[in-house]
């Protein structure tokens, strides 16, 4: 009598709490492989931002001749004299490079750009006093995670090495 | 006889090992699941660092804009025939893009305007990130410290140099 096998009560009993454990597991992995996109799309998203920001920043701290433009900035590069137009494009909400999409809607939707450029001082001696000493942008959008949206507001501030001299060519 | 008694005895050992109760079954899922569940918040974690990444690249950005202002300020004092250091009187101050320096010993909060632009004019949105600048002059050379302050006393210090003399 000690030797006899599962009944059929036991075995349904088993076979219940191993499907809620199959049915708990597997709920907790998809939810799992979800947190994982949403990361990896994140870092994705950020890191293409930030090296944007990052290029416009070298650019303006050497570049010359700024100007603003309708939603956007330009400017010439130092090193070898091209023209550079960092422009909003309301259309798509990317920033344009040059027409070429920089911070791009795919990875992150740009709600608002705002350039802010100061400096146009004083009247005297060897100093460029029109040049602006110091140029903001604000740049606030939606950084894209799959399924997760979030909000992210960057600010650059560049004082242009160039903008105090008179007499600053490009090509040099 | 004698190996029919020693079938009959290892069967008897055989038959004492028994098969898993239920309390052990139980046991077994409560370990996977614990183990689980930790891989789980494991990469719930990793979200949540990865939006603190995000802070850190802001107040980056915002600690580098706090040099450049008093780079910029110094730049407008030369354009304007000035001392290089003058408006910049204090030792420790806050300025925003307005250029205006505001004497403070402790951290001015930023606040987004109307315009999304980090200021310290608290008619705006609060952020998470306030600003410092600590300005140690000399008479020719002075070293400029930007520090960020952001959420649970995180801080972000950049430092660099300026001369009385351009760039």
């Amino acid at each position: 009598m000690k030797n006899k096998g599962f009944t059929i009560l036991e075995m349904t009993v088993a076979i219940l709490i191993f499907l809620i454990g199959i049915a708990v597991i597997s709920g907790l992995y998809i939810n799992l492989v979800k947190q994982y996109l949403i990361s990896q799309n994140l870092q994705a998203s950020l890191g293409n931002v930030k090296l944007a920001l990052e290029k416009i920043w070298r650019e303006m701290k050497y570049g010359i001749n700024f100007a603003t433009t309708t939603n956007g900035i330009k400017y010439q590069r130092v090193n070898d004299c091209a023209n550079v137009e960092i422009k909003y494009d309301t259309a798509t909400k990317a920033i344009l490079y040059n027409s070429s999409t920089l911070i791009g809607p795919n990875y992150f939707e740009v709600n608002n750009f705002t350039i802010y450029a100061t400096g146009s001082f004083g009247s005297q001696g060897d100093y460029n006093v029109t040049s602006f000493k110091l140029i903001t942008i604000s740049l606030s959008g939606i950084a894209k995670a799959k399924s997760m949206d979030i909000p992210v507001n960057f600010q650059i501030s560049v004082a242009p090495i160039n903008s105090v001299f008179a007499s600053t060519s490009c090509g040099f | 006889m004698r190996v029919r008694q020693l079938q009959l005895q290892q069967q008897g050992k055989s038959l004492q090992s028994k098969s898993q109760t239920i309390l052990e079954i139980l046991l077994a899922l409560l370990v996977f699941s614990i183990a689980f569940i930790s891989l789980v918040i494991l990469v719930n974690n990793y979200l949540k660092i990865l939006k603190t990444a995000k802070d850190i690249i802001i107040a980056n950005f915002l600690a580098q804009e706090g040099l450049e202002l008093v780079i910029a300020k110094r730049n407008i004092n030369k354009v304007q025939r000035n001392s290089w250091f003058y408006d910049l009187s204090y030792n420790k101050f806050c300025i925003d893009v307005n250029l205006i320096p505001q004497e403070s010993n402790d951290p001015c909060q930023l606040y987004l305007n109307n315009n999304n632009q980090f200021v310290h004019d608290s008619s705006g949105t609060p952020t998470l990130f306030s600003r410092l600048i600590i300005l140690d002059k000399s008479t020719d050379i002075a070293t400029v410290t930007s520090m960020v302050v952001y959420s649970e006393n995180q801080e972000i210090k950049l430092e660099t140099v300026i001369t009385d003399w351009l760039p």
